[in-house]
């Protein structure tokens, strides 16, 4: 439980908001495109979400792995096995037969990144950091523990 | 540049208000009262016509003469404009009736002090004050959906975080939460803070393209 009073005198400050914070929040509106990771996002909010994804655990490219939690959330793979996951990932979602498969993809690809960059503290992706930090908060939002906290964390690294 | 027009059908919080009879227009009015009230101040402040009397009576005598109007929304559909534009439309012909009033009753006071230049820009200042009242209403909206939904410490955490730019490692603690659960709650108030604000924007004629309109703002609030 919080026990930090900043919080209520904050609220009673938004009548001195000035410009400039407004317009910071005002750009926190702005909704952007539609991105490869949102149907996987929605997929896991929705209440059949952690089911599914217990289910993707044992399918490829997870299935090629003998425990996706040790060595992707605790750490136990090299930073070339995350690779060699990510780009299975990257596959899965360019041959994918069918939404599952690319979904399962999609996971794979962004929870390799994620692992990559709590555990090694590298980088394995082009896409921006602010753009990438996002993305791994909001699949912090939904995935299930402990791939939540794997996300979060990753979200959180400074990368060099 | 978002124009600044937009099809009748998309005014749907607008339209349901007015459509619930006495109860809705109470919520509409309030909403105007609320968002664009503060602006309006803010422009008469920068006006020429500063000098015709105390700014919160003037805009609270504009609101209640034209939001007591029937046709006062009707006319705005019919007019395509963004609903901010049509007030301060409004408001000037308000103090013009306000001007003419007065210069019937007062001609010499109103000979001196109609020579006022304005201050600045008023509608820059305007549409400054609009955007700052428009988060303000977004951020008392989004703590009370935070509230009610049982998320009243992920809406402290935005809070710390996103307004006050504090780290998340140096309030996680008070939290009970470690930093990177911080940032999760954090985005989880965020999201809700993002829908409340685009429905904010979309109520002033503009759901076509919210993220459009929000770079239009925000271009029109730069330095």
């Amino acid at each position: 439980m919080n026990t930090n009073p900043l919080p209520s005198d904050v609220n009673a400050s938004f009548a001195q908001l000035d410009s400039s914070q407004a317009t910071r929040l005002l750009k926190l509106g702005i909704s952007g495109p539609k991105r490869r990771v949102d149907p996987l996002i929605e997929r896991l909010r929705s209440s059949a979400g952690k089911s599914w994804f217990a289910g993707t655990l044992k399918r490829p490219p997870f299935a090629g792995l003998a425990s996706p939690v040790e060595q992707l959330v605790q750490g136990r793979a090299s930073l070339d096995e995350i690779v060699a996951f990510k780009d299975a990932g990257k596959q899965a979602v360019t041959t994918a037969p069918g939404p599952d498969t690319e979904l399962t993809g999609v996971a794979a690809y962004y929870i390799a990144i994620a692992a990559a960059l709590a555990h090694h503290n590298s980088l394995i992706s082009s896409v921006n950091r602010p753009e990438l930090d996002a993305v791994l908060l909001d699949l912090a939002e939904v995935l299930p523990t402990p791939w939540s906290e794997l996300a979060s964390r990753a979200a959180l690294v400074k990368s060099i | 540049m978002a124009q600044d027009v937009f099809p009748a059908t998309m005014m749907t919080w607008i339209d349901a208000r007015l459509q619930e009879g006495e109860a809705g227009r109470g919520d509409l009015n309030q909403h105007i009262m609320s968002v664009y009230a503060w602006p309006l101040r803010v422009y008469f402040l920068g006006s020429r016509d500063r000098w015709l009397g105390d700014p919160d009576e003037v805009v609270q005598g504009f609101l209640a003469d034209r939001l007591g109007k029937s046709g006062f929304f009707d006319e705005w559909r019919k007019s395509g404009m963004r609903l901010r534009r049509w007030m301060i439309n409004a408001f000037c012909f308000y103090l013009k009736e306000l001007r003419r009033k007065r210069q019937r009753n007062d001609s010499v006071e109103a000979l001196g002090a109609e020579s006022a230049s304005p201050a600045g820009n008023p509608e820059q200042e305007f549409d400054r004050a609009y955007v700052v009242s428009l988060i303000r209403r977004a951020l008392e909206q989004t703590q009370k959906v935070c509230e009610d939904e049982g998320l009243a410490d992920h809406w402290h955490i935005f809070l710390l975080h996103y307004y006050q730019e504090q780290p998340y490692a140096g309030f996680a603690v008070d939290f009970g939460v470690d930093p990177p659960r911080a940032a999760v709650m954090a985005r989880t108030a965020q999201r809700k803070f993002r829908s409340v604000l685009r429905d904010l924007v979309a109520r002033d004629g503009s759901a076509d393209d919210l993220d459009g309109e929000i770079r239009s703002l925000l271009e029109g609030i730069a330095p």
